[in-house]
């Protein structure tokens, strides 16, 4: 991607705005939505646009896979923009460059959410041929927090530039030669176009931004690359003890990174319960967002997911488990 | 002032928070990226000396007397920062509150939070940026996990046998934090 601002508030609010970068650019109404995109972030989606002139047609997911075919057939001549993650919400993993040189075609705008630890693997939406690319860069080295402060990145291409919104910083020489940064394309912002201003958006994560950058500087890239490759094994390990246990299958098919969904036998809700009273906290119940997957299960794991803990988590939810080896857990976390 | 770019050396880290390389990816060659990326990597030295250097630059209030913004600081003092980063802190996550049973901090947890600041050790871990002012709390208190203070001091102050089963069962939820 050929540029980036200095952050947004989060991910969430990171599409949206990229939806309305999009909205201005094209002039169009329509914006088609992938189900498989992060439930929260739709959400917000619909927040921010409920007072707009703008219609959100949801695309449904596949077996837990973003249905591309049907993205393509949404995608007609008011379409504004497209928006797809990648991986997406139940952890399968896509190549979108069929899709975005489809949105192309009709002048869409392709939008692409992604997450910055398994960026460091995957092809990256500059390589797919997206317009716009967001993520939230929680996972750099920033707390949970219980929901905050986060890091919205965004990123675009040259041809977007003139619309995204936040801060921009460019490099220039001065008279003398020497390197100087400077913010730049301010007509954009608010205290030049005031209520003309491509976005409303004026504070940025600059704090959480440093620490991310941090983060990235101390792991350097064999760190960064060695913690994708760390988390997306653990993740595979967990899927074989888990879909060992009688009655557990994978709900997310095709390649995923570090994060996977089940179904389990059980309502997902009982069994998150059942295990976070023995303090462990086992993932994300999917029917609380999607219909008809009330026994799905979303599972991650990172690079600090030790094989142990996913011994015990299986244990666990095949209903053995043993008070000293949750002492275990407890006592190394 | 050199960038953290023309200070890293290709293969250079700066920590190692986990051990270990996977070496198959599990992922299908043409959903993976070409090429390296292109991201700085240095030493813990030179990151640490990078951005001290470059926050000096500034005129700032951790270097230079700055009368504004002191209404910021006293809701969020710098040396709240890294108490605040240590785990013991945190009850279960939102995922707990999705799944309808929230935690609270635990009578355990609770006493292991005094003890830790008493102690004024440990939760300098991950601290770059060393404040000229930052001091960790005193040692005022010399209770530890329990909440029962350490042998032959206070004797009263220990609770009687009721008090000690609540502490012993009272559940402690330790959370995996990714960092």
């Amino acid at each position: 991607m050929d540029c980036a601002n200095a952050s947004v508030y989060d991910g969430g609010t990171a599409l949206y705005e990229a939806l309305m970068m999009a909205v201005r650019k094209t002039k169009r109404r329509k914006v088609v939505v992938s189900e498989a995109l992060n439930p929260i972030y739709r959400v917000m989606l619909d927040s921010y646009t409920t007072n707009l002139d703008i219609e959100l047609v949801t695309v449904p997911h596949k077996d837990g896979m973003t249905d591309i075919e049907g993205i393509k057939a949404a995608i007609d001549s008011d379409t504004a923009a497209l928006l797809v993650q990648n991986p997406n919400f139940f952890g399968s993993i896509n190549d979108f460059t069929d899709l975005f040189s489809a949105a192309r075609e009709k002048k869409a705008v392709s939008i692409i959410s992604s997450y910055p630890v398994l960026q460091t693997l995957l092809k990256t939406p500059g390589e797919m041929g997206a317009d716009i690319a967001v993520a939230e860069g929680q996972s750099l080295g920033l707390p949970l927090s219980f929901g905050g402060p986060y890091l919205g990145i965004m990123t675009c291409t040259k041809k977007m530039v003139r619309q995204i919104p936040g801060r921009i910083v460019g490099r220039t020489e001065d008279t003398k030669g020497r390197t100087g940064y400077v913010l730049t394309l301010q007509a954009r912002e608010q205290h030049i176009r005031r209520q003309r201003a491509t976005s409303n958006i004026c504070s940025n994560q600059s704090l959480c931004a440093l620490r991310a950058l941090v983060h990235i500087c101390t792991l350097g890239e064999q760190g960064l690359k060695r913690a994708a490759r760390l988390s997306v094994e653990r993740a595979h390990l967990c899927a074989e003890r888990l879909t060992a246990i009688d009655g557990v299958e994978m709900l997310t098919k095709g390649p995923f990174g570090n994060e996977f969904a089940v179904n389990l036998p059980v309502n997902a809700y009982d069994a998150i319960a059942k295990l976070t009273e023995r303090g462990f906290i086992p993932g994300f119940p999917l029917g609380r967002y999607y219909e008809g997957l009330d026994n799905g299960l979303l599972v991650a794991c990172t690079e600090k997911t030790s094989e142990e803990q996913i011994g015990i988590f299986a244990e666990m939810l095949k209903g053995r488990s043993n008070e000293d080896d949750i002492r275990i857990i407890r006592n190394r976390t | 002032m050199k960038t953290i770019f023309e200070s890293s050396v290709t293969g250079r880290e700066g920590c190692w928070p986990c051990d270990g390389m996977a070496e198959e990816t599990y992922i299908p060659k043409e959903l993976l990226r070409g090429g390296e990326i292109g991201l700085p990597s240095a030493s813990e030295l030179d990151v640490v000396r990078h951005f001290t250097k470059l926050s000096q630059r500034n005129y700032g209030v951790d270097g230079n007397f700055y009368p504004l913004g002191s209404c910021t600081m006293k809701y969020n003092p710098n040396s709240l920062k890294s108490w605040l980063a240590c785990p013991v802190h945190a009850p279960a996550s939102g995922t707990a509150a999705i799944a309808g049973r929230g935690r609270t901090l635990s009578g355990r947890a609770r006493s292991h939070v005094r003890n830790r600041a008493a102690a004024g050790r440990d939760h300098r871990h991950g601290r770059l940026h060393h404040a000229p002012h930052g001091r960790g709390a005193r040692r005022t208190d010399r209770r530890h996990a329990h909440g029962r203070l350490p042998q032959g001091q206070g004797q009263q102050e220990n609770q009687g046998h009721r008090a000690r089963l609540r502490a012993r069962h009272q559940p402690c939820i330790r959370r995996h934090r990714r960092i």
